[in-house]
């Protein structure tokens, strides 16, 4: 574990790596910080403590860390659930993504899955799912010769359909409306199908959706309020994930009604509303950094003023911790002064600087003052672009990223 | 909070290469320019200083997934992976980006997309995941482009260049030609890039195109009254029609550069005019006047010491002989082309004669000398450079 935390600069720059969530156990061992308001005890008890299946969406802004939290969601949720975290993206293709590819990649995921931990499925189960793969593959592909044995048959069938529905636009066309119109037996193949895994393995079922959070807004709008039913048909508990900037949508109120659990990954907490450091939040992303790199490299104020300078986005302060020892390194030191912090901070203020229009700093002055945002495009577009960020605490609140504060003065 | 611009903060190429050399595995990072010549000094600078290769690729509206291009990389040596014309594949490589970025962080290479202001915005907003996982961005918009450096980029040889390497000088022409457009004082270096454009897109094998960059190139050529301009921008012009056939136009445009040329006393200009000719003539079955010109090509390269097309032409001389079944005059030519491009170091152009020296043992059917020959014509166009006694 000891050479898992940076000694030197050098090793700190590789370790602060912003391309990389916590998605192995190894890295959660290593790197994983709990942190205050994170709505993951609750989601576990939900999905813990009820009996029936649930269906949870889960959304957060860039960079606050949702795949290192789902990882960590499902690494405690391991003894008591058979888990499937997958992404969307691997199986379709995410420009053109309806609620019937949604089901049927749940299908898809959990049929993988049966076969590969070798759970036996009974024949009269499986004579009904090869005929359902055969139906929708008829048209699509028949290079597939029927085998005397079922379930080779079946493999043969479900690789192919899954392989189809992740290239040609033509054929997922095709695919789709044939599952459309038989979705009723797809759900029932679902439901049998997970019922014979729940009896075998002993344990329930969670299915992870990962990237639907990438999905444009129309698409979203498509999946979760006009198809909301198919989506909470699967009698298993899934964990959908959708894009932030849905809640601003006319029709959220309506998905909120269908989709109850709705958890929100907060920003960490730098200071309150009135401008005071808020030492949970600012403790947290400490430890953030610390569990990386050790703490003596941080000279006085260095970690401070890095957890102030983020806004609370955790890769924002993995992004300028590292650009900030590069400006050390740079300037020949060994460890990390508060100077160059402030260099790689006025670095990274230029990216704003270039973004923003005199508009949207006019407009960031309001929110700074008034720490709320409108409901309409303009202001939206501040919240997808981070120059404003989303708290909450006693409700919920906004402020102006720390970063582009000092564009404001100079306005 | 005060805005304190920090003292003497790093040259921005400076704190790019820091980071490429810092760290072992993958990084994205976007360098943001204003102008070609600013891009190309930095990049010039970045490579001279990196401790890793620098490899280029220019993006266009049909060639506009740099995942693709990442991943031809290979993952076992680290590598700068530059991207440079995201502007032009847009939006389609904004969505793509967006969508595979993890296939940044599989590759141990940094990926630097070079990027104009629209750029840079259109990437922010329309691949925001992506735009998240940058580890800077690296403004070179005030870079020194040092004098001559842009010259020296312009001219330099396209000998022995592969697709890659060609695509890119089409972006840098092409750039430069847009910066350049409005600047009435340019006019020569403007016909200059048309040409060199004309010249790469023929290379290429894009006919159409070279055909109108070597239009425009005349065009401006005229415009500024410079005869020797012109009549290279009548040679890129007939020569685009050479290949589809169309001998009509392309000797109206050859005789046209070639009389000029005389005109002008420019020897070189018309050496080179003589030998498209030539061409023409080999088109339509006339294989004395075929030999006619290329003779007197030959003699003008001589005369004005031109080593490397002297080879040329001799090879192109042996081959008419090859073709007539002149063999023992079609070696003495090939072999006298052969030493003087290996003398010069046009290794395509070797591979070129040393094929053609093959062909020759072939038709007499001496194998083992044609089979000789012939791999060590494909060993030094693959770059392998196999020297025979």
């Amino acid at each position: 574990m000891s050479n898992s935390i940076a000694q030197d600069l050098r090793a700190a720059i590789n370790i602060l790596d912003p391309e990389r969530p916590l998605d192995t156990p190894e890295r959660l061992a290593n790197y994983y910080v709990s942190r205050p308001l994170s709505p993951l005890e609750e989601l576990k008890m939900l999905l813990e403590d009820t009996d029936d299946p649930q269906k949870v969406l889960f959304t957060g802004h860039r960079g606050s860390g949702k795949t290192t939290e789902l990882a960590k969601l499902v690494q405690e949720l391991d003894d008591s659930f058979m888990v499937m975290h997958y992404s969307v993206k691997s199986i379709l293709n995410l420009f053109d993504l309806s609620y019937v590819d949604v089901v049927l990649s749940l299908g898809l995921e959990l049929f993988k899955r049966a076969t590969a931990e070798n759970i036996p499925v009974n024949q009269v189960l499986l004579e009904s799912i090869l005929d359902f793969t055969k139906e929708i593959t008829r048209d699509v592909e028949t290079g597939v010769k029927d085998q005397a044995e079922v379930g080779v048959s079946l493999n043969l069938h479900v690789v192919k359909l899954s392989s189809k529905l992740a290239t040609e636009d033509a054929t997922r066309e095709i695919v789709r409306e044939k599952v459309s119109r038989r979705l009723s037996d797809l759900l029932e193949n679902i439901e049998l199908l997970s019922r014979e895994v729940e009896r075998h393995t002993g344990k329930r079922l969670l299915m992870v959706v990962e990237d639907l959070d990438k999905t444009d807004l129309d698409t979203a709008t498509n999946l979760f309020y006009k198809h909301a039913n198919s989506l909470l048909a699967p009698p298993v508990s899934v964990i959908y994930t959708f894009p932030i900037a849905m809640r601003h949508h006319n029709d959220f109120m309506q998905i909120e009604m269908n989709f109850p659990n709705l958890y929100i990954l907060p920003n960490l907490k730098v200071r309150d509303r009135a401008g005071k450091p808020s030492e949970e939040g600012v403790d947290c992303l400490r430890r953030i950094l610390t569990c990386r790199v050790t703490e003596g490299l941080f000279r006085d104020g260095a970690l401070e003023a890095l957890a102030a300078l983020s806004g609370g986005i955790p890769r924002e302060l993995i992004v300028l911790a590292r650009q900030a020892s590069l400006e050390a390194r740079g300037a020949g030191l060994e460890s990390l002064e508060v100077a160059e912090i402030e260099r790689a901070a006025q670095r990274k203020r230029t990216d704003y600087q270039l973004l923003l229009t005199s508009e949207q700093l006019r407009l960031l002055q309001l929110v700074q003052r008034h720490k709320r945002v409108e409901n309409d495009t303009e202001h939206r577009a501040l919240l997808h672009n981070l120059s404003a960020l989303e708290y909450r605490n006693s409700g919920v609140w906004y402020d102006v990223h720390p970063l582009v504060e000092a564009l404001l003065e100079d306005e | 909070m005060a805005l304190q611009i920090p003292t003497e903060p790093m040259a921005e190429v400076e704190a790019l290469r820091l980071l490429i050399a810092e760290t072992d595995g993958s990084v994205l990072a976007f360098a943001l320019y204003g102008g070609v010549a600013e891009r190309e000094a930095a990049v010039g600078r970045l490579k001279d200083s990196l401790n890793v290769p620098l490899v280029e690729h220019a993006l266009e509206a049909g060639r506009s997934n740099p995942v693709e291009l990442l991943q031809g990389e290979g993952a076992e040596e680290r590598k700068c992976v530059c991207f440079y014309d995201i502007e032009e594949a847009l939006p389609q490589v904004a969505g793509i980006v967006n969508l595979q970025r993890e296939a940044f962080g599989q590759v141990p290479h940094a990926s630097i997309f070079w990027v104009r202001e629209y750029g840079l915005r259109e990437m922010a907003e329309k691949a925001p995941d992506f735009w998240a996982w940058r580890s800077g961005v690296f403004d070179v918009r005030d870079e020194v482009v040092e004098s001559g450096r842009l010259q020296a980029l312009v001219g330099e040889s396209l000998l022995g260049a592969n697709r890659g390497e060609l695509e890119r000088k089409v972006s840098l022409y092409k750039g430069l030609l847009e910066e350049h457009s409005q600047k009435e004082k340019d006019g020569r270096f403007l016909a200059e890039l048309w040409l060199r454009l004309a010249n790469v897109q023929f290379n290429l094998g894009r006919l159409g195109e070279a055909e109108t960059s070597a239009r425009e190139g005349l065009e401006q050529s005229r415009k500024i009254g410079d005869k020797r301009m012109e009549s290279s921008a009548l040679n890129e012009l007939g020569s685009s029609h050479l290949p589809q056939g169309d001998f009509k136009s392309a000797l109206k445009y050859l005789e046209a550069s070639l009389s000029i040329s005389q005109k002008v006393g420019d020897r070189r200009s018309g050496g080179g005019a003589l030998a498209n000719i030539s061409r023409i003539y080999q088109g339509l079955g006339d294989w004395s006047k075929a030999l006619e010109c290329l003779n007197e090509s030959l003699s003008v390269f001589r005369e004005v010491g031109d080593r490397r097309s002297e080879g040329t032409i001799s090879n192109n001389i042996g081959q008419i002989y090859l073709d007539r079944g002149n063999w023992s005059k079609a070696l003495e030519y090939l072999e006298e082309s052969l030493v003087i491009l290996r003398e010069v170091g046009d290794c395509q152009g070797e591979g070129g004669t040393l094929n053609n020296i093959g062909l020759i043992y072939q038709d007499r059917g001496d194998w083992s000398k044609a089979q000789e020959y012939l791999e060590a014509s494909l060993s030094i166009r693959r770059g392998g450079g196999i020297v025979l006694g």
